[in-house]
């Protein structure tokens, strides 16, 4: 029994050691900050993720610790009591959705924690700062470059993110307020395309054998504006076009380098707030002045900025 | 393997959760105040609960059915069903609290119950029949609103207790206003999603141990046949387990619309995977026969403890699905082979 008992201890004594080895390698900072991401595998909020990491290491008091709830409201709520069983400083959070994470949130902001809130919403006032994009903003800006690129006449295809969702709504709403008063601009064919590349190539597929002349496509993502430059290529017609998408993602695969390579005309960012988020979190925890709601600014990308934005490392 | 072995093995997920619960103990960070263990404080440990329970329930449903050599895919999508029909009913039907909780679990044991007659009338394999019944709740579920979620409030207090911690059910009770205080007591972290799965768990392990029901459904899954022959009442004790299964994750929908205070048609996905895990760690044999309700519970505990320490040492997502993984094939062959090194040893000398 005993020699049970020894193989046993042995066991998770190696295995302890393993798991709490990284531990005493980290670095002890001044500040713990705890950033609760809804859904790491969205390339838009990797983009925030890896901007907020890139702005942390610029300073030496603050620890960026990261959850990802993986799109399910529940295993969010269990990551932000992890964070206060870890006493965080300050909690950074975007919110899966607004309601399930209310009170979890509401409870970190009791205990006199500093709570930034991204992109999303909470309900009530239990929050410290809140920093977004307003996608009317964004559809509206798109619809007026529309309408000045085309000259006030044409045929568009409207390819829709998932519908139900917020951000379609705003950004169609915010494009069409924009060409309302425009009536020789006429939207020919729309359709759900749900965010997704292959799903914005079948649909277009179906405007392109409908319609016989289109003059500009814009869609509520960069990857639905490039399935549909896909659709038409393949159908030989995608010089008869103009492609527009929406998000401006850096990297190889993002909406930046898709203007560089002439698929689409023009993009426009939605920022993503990492950085931000980052920089307003010091200001509150050095007790700076620092502004309660905070909203981004969109920015038009076309081939002469583009490169700034595919990568936003090298852009000073 | 004798008897002795055979006792032993009856221990096997006990000592899996105490190795798991020791590893996050020593692994657990220093509290960065006081210099304390973060994981081990009675908080903690009461949080983990409620993170487990829903988990849990649907955990100790589906030992029932894989006690029975069947296995149960549905769970996943009624609970996602059972909570927008119990939203549905709060919300749009202003029903109160005890028929928003009648709703959801009928609808647990309606699909219960479809499941049980697909696979002892019509005599469709467990893993195809549920998987029917998988789609199906699922369909229901994202129908109820047209894929929209349904949002409750402070008006449906008398639902939301059953998501809420023993002092705020406290304060609801006597219509008291919760003061927000910093000293916190046990009841602000003990709560009745984590008192309502032990409560399940004692009693469904008193049924299996101690009523003829408990002792067929062993039967059925050693050997269905034989057990015919004997003159149990396979057939209709079938039903009733594929029924308990469906009321049981009725529960847990109700549960989990109760602490997120809002149904979502997407809720649910993939905890049945995650509740056939636990079962499986505990020791539960997905041929049936073998195992039992405290191993699942064990199981579940088990799972929980891991990703509690692994989400308080900040391991990156991606990292803690494959130690979970390896957890997963370790809990099932590690206590076998500690065993059987301690035999050797013990022989050598």
């Amino acid at each position: 029994m005993i020699k049970h008992l020894i193989t046993y201890l042995t066991c998770v004594a190696s295995l302890a050691v393993f798991v709490s080895l990284p531990a005493a390698q980290e670095p002890k900072r001044k500040f713990l900050v705890g950033f609760s991401q809804c859904n790491n595998s969205e390339p838009w909020r990797q983009a925030m993720n890896a901007a907020a990491k890139t702005e942390a290491a610029k300073h030496k008091d603050i620890e960026l610790v990261f959850s990802d709830a993986a799109q399910d409201s529940a295993k969010q709520v269990a990551d932000v009591e992890n964070f206060l069983t870890q006493k965080i400083d300050l909690l950074i959070i975007s919110p899966n959705e607004a309601k399930p994470l209310t009170k979890v949130v509401k409870k970190v902001f009791d205990a006199g924690i500093p709570v930034v809130v991204l992109d999303r919403s909470i309900e009530g006032e239990s929050y410290t700062c809140f920093i977004g994009a307003d996608n009317t903003e964004i559809g509206k800006a798109a619809g007026e470059w529309i309408a000045k690129t085309l000259n006030g006449k044409g045929k568009i295809v409207e390819l829709k993110g998932l519908m139900g969702s917020t951000p379609t709504h705003h950004r169609s709403k915010g494009f069409r307020d924009a060409i309302a008063k425009f009536k020789d601009i006429e939207i020919v064919h729309e359709a759900e395309a749900k965010w997704l590349r292959d799903e914005a190539r079948t649909q277009f597929e179906h405007a392109l054998a409908a319609n016989n002349k289109i003059d500009l496509v814009y869609a509520h993502n960069d990857p639905m504006a490039i399935g549909a430059y896909l659709a038409a290529k393949a159908a030989g017609r995608e010089k008869e076009m103009l492609f527009v998408g929406i998000d401006a993602l850096p990297g190889k695969d993002g909406g930046a380098q898709a203007v560089i390579d002439g698929k689409l005309a023009v993009t426009f960012l939605y920022p993503n707030c990492g950085k931000e988020a980052v920089e307003t979190a010091l200001k509150i925890l050095n007790k700076e002045k620092f502004e309660r709601k905070i909203q981004l600014q969109t920015a038009t990308v076309t081939k002469e900025n583009a490169a700034d934005f595919a990568n936003p490392e090298k852009k000073k | 393997m004798g008897s002795r072995a055979r006792n032993l093995e009856r221990f096997y997920p006990a000592l899996v959760l105490a190795l798991v619960f020791s590893i996050a103990w020593i692994a657990s960070p220093p509290d960065r105040k006081t210099g304390a263990s973060i994981f081990v404080t009675p908080e903690n440990l009461l949080k983990l609960l409620r993170q487990v329970s829903e988990i849990g329930i649907l955990a100790i449903g589906e030992t029932l059915v894989i006690l029975s050599a069947g296995i149960d895919l549905s769970i996943g999508s009624v609970l996602g069903a059972s909570s927008m029909v119990s939203a549905y009913l709060l919300v749009d039907g202003a029903y109160s609290a005890p028929v928003a909780v009648a709703g959801g679990l009928a609808t647990g044991l309606a699909f219960g119950m479809m499941n049980g007659m697909l696979v002892v009338w019509l005599r469709i394999q467990p893993f195809v029949a549920t998987l029917a019944t998988f789609g199906a709740a699922r369909g229901v579920a994202r129908l109820i609103k047209e894929n929209a979620s349904i949002g409750l409030d402070e008006s449906q207090g008398g639902f939301l207790i059953i998501g809420r911690s023993f002092r705020e059910t406290a304060a609801w009770i006597r219509s008291e206003e919760i003061p927000n205080s910093a000293a916190k007591a046990l009841s602000d972290f003990a709560t009745i999603p984590a008192a309502i799965f032990l409560s399940i768990g004692l009693i469904s392990a008193f049924v299996l141990a101690k009523t003829r029901f408990g002792r067929t459904v062993y039967a059925i899954g050693g050997n269905a046949e034989a057990s015919r022959l004997a003159g149990l009442p396979v057939r209709r004790n079938l039903l009733l387990i594929y029924a308990i299964c469906g009321i049981l994750a009725g529960l847990a929908g109700v549960i989990h619309c109760a602490q997120l205070e809002q149904a979502n048609p997407v809720d649910g996905e993939g905890y049945e995977l995650r509740a056939i895990a636990a079962v499986a760690i505990g020791g539960t044999l997905l041929t049936g026969g073998r195992g039992g309700v405290f191993s699942t519970m064990a199981g579940v505990l088990t799972l929980g403890c891991l990703s509690s320490i692994l989400g308080i040492r900040n391991v990156r997502a991606e990292t803690q699905l494959i130690l979970i993984a390896i957890i997963l094939i370790l809990a099932v062959k590690l206590p076998e082979w500690i065993l059987k090194l301690a035999q050797r040893t013990n022989r050598n000398t």
